[in-house]
């Protein structure tokens, strides 16, 4: 039988289990090592052996983070539930795969969306009334963008276009400070994530092809795709590789984070961000999605919230959030959801920052809803802390 | 990207370093391929609680990241490294450590005619061939386990022959020259 994934390469060591936030509340979910290296030899033999508990995995990767041997656990977990899962909450899970979909809907009728969402999931997305997209496209900032050199493409994602609009706004505003002009894709689709996850392959597949297509073309003019999503930017530029089985070695050099990008660009040009000379004395905890420790590009974000002025950073101790993209959203994972979460709250708690920092848009409502926290995103800080071009 | 200190692996040796260096002022950034420091669960390693005080301290531990190799430049001194993640983006320091430990953690690979040190070729005391690396009696004193990179007496890495000067390897990837 063929082989996609290097199980081989386990140990059985079981640091992955110490890692695995489910497996510290969950006492029925047999852990990453369980599930994935030791798992496949089984399901090898024959499908039968496929463990449905693979449905509490959140995709959140930190197991791979702290295997000692890289074994890709996290992957051999997500493409077994691909490949041998049965799918379960069929409409539900739809309405939270389909967040384009969802946010078409929620935008044009964003009262009532609001209301059918609240009740529909725990918390969960608010729907701005007016997208991103139609937001900047046209507008005067946008005509602006062509006056620039050197410009990039946004993949703004679900969150910006449909839920949080001005942080597409915040992050064209630091671009533009920095010399950078913004450029929307050709054709975005939702980046598929929550497809993924939850078993809709062919959807998530014929997204993929368009992103890719739409991330070739701006590549090929010499325009990095950049991203405030972390989760975003992660299926991009991992998921579509590792799970789905694109070849995205030609672009992966030219797709960002917007915190690594503009540190980068900081770093390596004579280009300076001027900051504000008003600015407050402000106490930030910093919370690093999982994504983002994957992606390995945390410390990105780090060093850029430390080149704000007043600021007094605390990066927050690594922790999930506990609500994994569409995970936390459903309501029998509501309790698993907030017991991994809760170490994260209790830490925010504790030293009662003035603002949580944080890059990704379902921890921002995770740690919202549960402690009650201001959170923002790197970039809306960074926005808020610049001077706005004459 | 700039550090003042970059330490490659991030187990025990790692983080007292790391913490040690913090402690005199110095910044310091920390790449390791996984949970460092060990290689079975242990409810009762401190490895967290050494990473948080690492972390406290200002510095940076980069976890699942694997450096995979540098340049140096004409002089010996070690310019960059570059990891897995991070693509085309390189990290230069004035100050590198290496801590990626023995055979287990990968620190040193055993090929069937060679020990090597696989990140950046190091120079590695081993000698004799693969059935003189072992000794069949199980419970005598095993050659390999002497095994390690070649360091002058402040512990700077040899490179085919040539010493690295802003490099230092710390932990259990140093021969302990006890080598019969
Ligand atoms: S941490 Fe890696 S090597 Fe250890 S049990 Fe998990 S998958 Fe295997
Ligand atoms: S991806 Fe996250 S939840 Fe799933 S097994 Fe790994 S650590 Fe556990």
């Amino acid at each position: 039988m063929e082989r996609d994934n290097n199980f081989e390469q386990c140990l059985k060591c079981d640091i992955c289990s110490g890692y695995c936030p489910v497996a510290k509340v969950n006492p029925v979910f047999p852990g990453p090592k369980r599930l994935g290296p030791d798992g496949e030899r089984y399901r090898m033999m024959d499908a039968a052996f496929f463990d449905p508990a693979a449905n509490l995995c959140l995709n959140c990767k930190r197991c791979e983070v702290s295997c000692p041997s890289d074994v890709h656990i996290g992957d051999i977990i997500l493409k077994a539930k691909l490949k041998y899962g049965r799918k379960s909450h069929v409409l539900r899970n739809a309405a939270l795969s389909y967040t384009d979909t969802m946010g078409f809907l929620g935008t044009h009728f964003s009262p009532m969306a609001n209301a059918v969402a609240s009740l529909m999931f725990k918390g969960g997305p608010r729907y701005a009334s007016r997208t991103f997209e139609r937001q900047f496209i046209g507008s005067e900032t946008a005509a602006r963008q062509s006056c620039f050199d050197h410009k990039v493409s946004f993949f703004h994602g679900c969150y910006v276009n449909y839920n949080n609009p001005s942080l597409g706004m915040d992050f064209v505003k630091v671009m533009n400070a920095l010399g950078i002009g913004v450029q929307l894709l050709d054709d975005e689709s939702c980046c598929g994530i929550a497809l993924i996850s939850n078993g809709f392959v062919q959807k998530a597949r014929k997204n993929a092809e368009k992103n890719i297509a739409s991330v070739r073309t701006s590549v090929e003019k010499g325009m990095p795709v950049i991203s405030t999503s972390t989760t975003c930017m992660f299926t991009l530029r991992n998921e579509y590789q590792n799970v789905l089985g694109y070849d995205m070695s030609a672009f992966s050099d030219s797709m960002y984070t917007a915190t690594k990008y503009i540190f980068e660009l900081l770093d390596s040009s004579a280009v300076s961000l001027h900051f504000r000379k008003d600015l407050p004395k402000i106490r930030v905890a910093y919370h690093m999605p999982c994504h983002l420790e994957k992606l390995g590009w945390g410390l990105y974000t780090v060093a850029l919230l430390r080149m704000i002025p007043g600021v007094e950073l605390t990066v927050l101790d690594s922790n999930c959030c506990g609500v994994a993209g569409t995970y936390g959203f459903k309501s029998e994972n509501k309790q698993t959801s907030r017991n991994v979460g809760k170490p994260l709250f209790d830490q925010i708690r504790s030293i009662g920052a003035d603002l949580v920092v944080t890059d990704c848009e379902t921890c921002r409502w995770q740690i919202e809803m549960n402690t009650g926290a201001r959170v923002a995103h790197p970039i809306s800080l960074l926005a808020q802390s610049i001077e706005t071009l004459k | 990207m700039r550090s003042d200190v970059i330490i490659i692996g991030g187990g025990h040796s790692a983080l007292c370093k790391g913490i040690e260096l913090l402690k005199a002022g110095r910044g310091c950034i920390i790449f390791s391929t996984g949970e460092g420091g060990h290689r079975f669960r242990d409810p009762s390693y401190s490895h967290l609680n050494h990473r948080k005080e690492f972390e406290r301290l200002g510095g940076v531990y980069v976890m699942g990241d694997t450096v995979t190799g540098g340049q140096f430049d004409g002089s010996g001194r070690l310019s960059f490294i570059r990891t897995a993640a991070q693509g085309k983006t390189v990290f230069y320091a004035q100050e590198f450590f290496i801590a990626t430990g023995s055979f287990f953690s990968r620190g040193l690979v055993a090929l069937r005619d060679a020990v090597v040190e696989p990140i950046f070729g190091l120079d590695v005391d081993f000698s004799g061939t693969y059935e003189e690396w072992v000794n069949p009696d199980f419970y005598a004193d095993q050659p390999f386990m002497h095994f390690g990179v070649i360091t002058d007496e402040e512990g700077h890495p040899l490179k085919n022959g040539v010493k690295v000067g802003n490099l230092t390897a710390i932990g259990s990837i140093k021969g302990d020259g006890k080598r019969q």
